[in-house]
C-alpha cells in the first residue's frame, strides 16, 4: 500500500519524464521563453528532477522496509513526501513574495507562460511512456520488496551471532548466573 | 422561460378544471390546439414535440406574469427561432465543443510550478537559478543523511538494517495484496 502511494505521489520524476517525452524545440523555447532557455538548462532540469526523485523513492523505499511497526511507517512515509514537496513549496511562496518582488515577477511569469508542442499528449506513444514510467517503478519496488519479504522468511536477517557474557555476582546466592548480555 | 411556461400550463388548467366540472378529479391533457387557443393553431400543428404545446400560451396568462413581477411576455417567447435552432443544428454542442477543446489543450503545455522549472526559465546564476539550485541541494542533502542513517556498510550480512521478520499488518502496509489488487484494478 506504501510502495503504491509513495509511487503515485512521487511527481518530480514524473514531470521529468513528461518533460522529456514533450521534448526540446529550439524555435519554441527561444520564442516563447527567451535565448537563455537551452538544452543543457532543460536537460539539467530534468536529470535534477529525476534524480531527485529516484533518490526520495529509494530512501522512502528503505524507510518503509525497515520500520517495525506500522506508526513508524507512516510516520517516515510523511516524513519523506515532505522533503520531495520542499521544491513545491518552495515555488508557491516564490509566487506569494516571500522571496523577493523580484523573484516573484519570475514565478508568476512562469506560472502564466504557456508553449506549445507537436503532438498530442492523448496519442498513444503519450500514454505508452506515462503507463511505463509506474509500470517500471512499480516492478521493480514489489520486486524488492518480494525479496526482502522471502529472505525475511526464510530467516536470513536473524543474528548468526549470539555473543553472551556470564559473570557470577558476589552478591548473589551460589550457582546463580547472572545474565549480562 | 421555465417559469413562464409553467405559469400558462397552470393556467390553463384550472380554467379547464374550473370551467368544466368533470374535467375534475381526473388527469388533465393541455391542448392549446383545441378552440380555445388564442391563435386557432391547427391539428396537424399539434403533432410537434410536446414543448411547442407551451409556446403558444393564452393571452391570459401574460398579466399573471406581469403581476408577479416578471418581464414582459415578449422576453419568454420561445417561438423565436434564434432560441432553439442551435439546439436543432446540433443536438450536443457542449459535447463536441469541448472535445474540440480538449484535443486543442492535449498540444499546450506550461512548465510545471516547481523550483526546477527556474533552471530552464530563468538566466543561469540569477537569483531564481540559485533558488532552484539551493533546494536541490537542500532536498539532496537531506535524503543522503537519511540514506548515510539507515545504511550500515559495516553490517555485511544486512546493510540495511533490515528487521528479522514484521508482523502482518506491517506487511500489508507495506505492499502485500499490492499485487493482486493491481492486477484486479
Amino acid at each position: 500500500m506504501a510502495i503504491i502511494v509513495a509511487i503515485i505521489t512521487q511527481d518530480d520524476v514524473r514531470k521529468a519524464i513528461n518533460l522529456l517525452r514533450d521534448g526540446y524545440d529550439v524555435d519554441v523555447f527561444h520564442h516563447i521563453f527567451g535565448e537563455e532557455a537551452s538544452k543543457s538548462k532543460w536537460l539539467l532540469s530534468i536529470a535534477m528532477r529525476g534524480s531527485e526523485g529516484l533518490l526520495g523513492l529509494f530512501v522512502t523505499f528503505l524507510l518503509i522496509m525497515q520500520s517495525d511497526n506500522v506508526l513508524d511507517l507512516l510516520l517516515n512515509f510523511s516524513a519523506m513526501e515532505f522533503v520531495s514537496l520542499i521544491d513545491d513549496v518552495t515555488f508557491s511562496l516564490t509566487c506569494e513574495g516571500f522571496f523577493g518582488s523580484m523573484l516573484k515577477r519570475e514565478g508568476a511569469a512562469l506560472s502564466v507562460t504557456k508553449y506549445r508542442v507537436a503532438h498530442q499528449s492523448d496519442t498513444w506513444k503519450s500514454t505508452l511512456s506515462t503507463a511505463s514510467y509506474f509500470v517500471v517503478l512499480f516492478t521493480v519496488m514489489i520486486t524488492g520488496w518480494a525479496i526482502i519479504f522471502a529472505k525475511q522468511s526464510s530467516g536470513k536477517y536473524l543474528c548468526e551471532q549470539l555473543f553472551l557474557q556470564l559473570l557470577i555476582s558476589p552478591f548473589s546466592r551460589a550457582n546463580v548466573w547472572d545474565v549480562l548480555y | 422561460m421555465t417559469m413562464q411556461r409553467g405559469a400558462a400550463k397552470s393556467t390553463e388548467a384550472s380554467g379547464d378544471a374550473n370551467s368544466d366540472g368533470e374535467a375534475r378529479g381526473r388527469t388533465i391533457t393541455l391542448d392549446y390546439a383545441s378552440a380555445d387557443a388564442p391563435n386557432n393553431r391547427s391539428a396537424d400543428d399539434s403533432s410537434q414535440d410536446s414543448k411547442d404545446e407551451y409556446y403558444d400560451a393564452p393571452d391570459d396568462a401574460q398579466p399573471q406574469a406581469a403581476v408577479a413581477g416578471l418581464p414582459d411576455a415578449d422576453y419568454y417567447d420561445d417561438t423565436k427561432d434564434d432560441v432553439f435552432a442551435p439546439l436543432n443544428d446540433n443536438p450536443h454542442p457542449s459535447f463536441h465543443s469541448s472535445r474540440e477543446a480538449a484535443i486543442d489543450l492535449s498540444t499546450e503545455r506550461s512548465l510545471s510550478k516547481d523550483t526546477f522549472s527556474f533552471i530552464i526559465f530563468s538566466n543561469p546564476f540569477s537569483k531564481c537559478y540559485l533558488l532552484a539550485a539551493l533546494v536541490f541541494t537542500l532536498q539532496s542533502f537531506i535524503f543522503i543523511l537519511v540514506c548515510a542513517d539507515v545504511i550500515d556498510l559495516d553490517n555485511k550480512g544486512n546493510p540495511f538494517n533490515l528487521p528479522p521478520n514484521v508482523t502482518v499488518p506491517v506487511r500489508i502496509t507495506e505492499g502485500k495484496f499490492t499485487l493482486p489488487s493491481v492486477c484486479i484494478i
